[in-house]
């Protein structure tokens, strides 16, 4: 005997029964289509251009920040070797 | 060749419907519903790509939505013992709207009967509950659930003779 027939129709089998389908609100899809572009997923192409694209913008930063500290640097020592040589005298 | 935006619409017509009265009968509760139908297609839309003809539409649709439904149901859980034990317990009107029973497929004159069942079916364990709306609400048969549940068939006949078991008994003790 299979395990099925155990069972006769029940009260509670027959209520359950006449539950019915229902439809769902016509506004449920557009709900979705809405929820869509805001879900949509960033590919990984452009995850790894962005990544990579601020690490070359912090890098270019940091080369042009060096290369004009040198310059300073430079620039500086210019103007104390031109303040030194305005004369050719060692001593005064 | 579509695109996955037609592709999403002509599997919502085709069984939005399904997915909407799964989620109804999980959760017995028309927003909720409507939440977890709404999950359900997000992750269709999302998985499209990923989706390999070893099964149906129908059955990838099935299983999606009930593990849907039952994340959505241990999400609610726990967020109903935060407000029984944790610091929100005084939030009442939330609390109320946790536990609403209103199902639109039940008949007025049977709403009361009806609950009682849905609330014995709700205290079963997860793969027992899953089967059971399966067959009885969806009418879904043996080999079919199998399929949803990817079991054997005689997995999904003991699980339904033991959901049907302990739902006379509870019912015979209420009754």
């Amino acid at each position: 005997m299979s395990m099925e027939t155990n069972f006769t129709s029940e009260p509670w089998e027959q209520s359950l029964a006449q539950v019915r389908k229902v439809n769902p609100s016509p506004e449920l899809f557009k709900r979705i289509q809405n929820a869509i572009p805001t879900h949509e997923k960033v590919s990984n192409l452009t995850v790894w251009l962005v990544a990579a694209s601020l690490i070359a913008l912090v890098a270019v930063n940091f080369l042009i920040l060096q290369h004009k500290s040198a310059t300073a640097t430079e620039t500086k020592l210019k103007l104390v070797e031109s303040n030194l040589n305005q004369s050719n005298q060692l001593y005064y | 060749m579509k695109s996955n935006s037609m592709l999403l619409e002509e599997l919502y017509g085709h069984y939005g419907t399904m997915v909407y009265n799964l989620a109804l009968n999980y959760v017995q509760n028309v927003e909720d519903a409507e939440e977890i139908t709404q999950d359900v297609f997000l992750a269709v839309f999302d998985n499209l790509k990923n989706f390999q003809e070893q099964s149906s539409h129908k059955t990838w649709i099935y299983r999606i939505a009930i593990n849907k439904s039952l994340d959505f149901i241990k999400h609610k859980n726990s967020k109903k013992r935060w407000f029984i034990f944790g610091a929100k317990a005084d939030n009442e009107a939330v609390f109320a709207r946790v536990s609403d029973f209103n199902h639109p497929g039940v008949l007025l004159e049977q709403e009361e009967a009806v609950k009682q069942i849905f609330e014995v079916i709700n205290s079963l364990p997860e793969n027992q509950k899953t089967a059971f709306l399966l067959a009885k609400l969806d009418g879904l048969s043996n080999p079919e659930i199998a399929a949803v549940m990817e079991t054997t068939i005689s997995a999904v006949e003991s699980l339904l003779f033991r959901a049907k078991g302990t739902l006379k008994q509870k019912l015979e003790k209420n009754n």
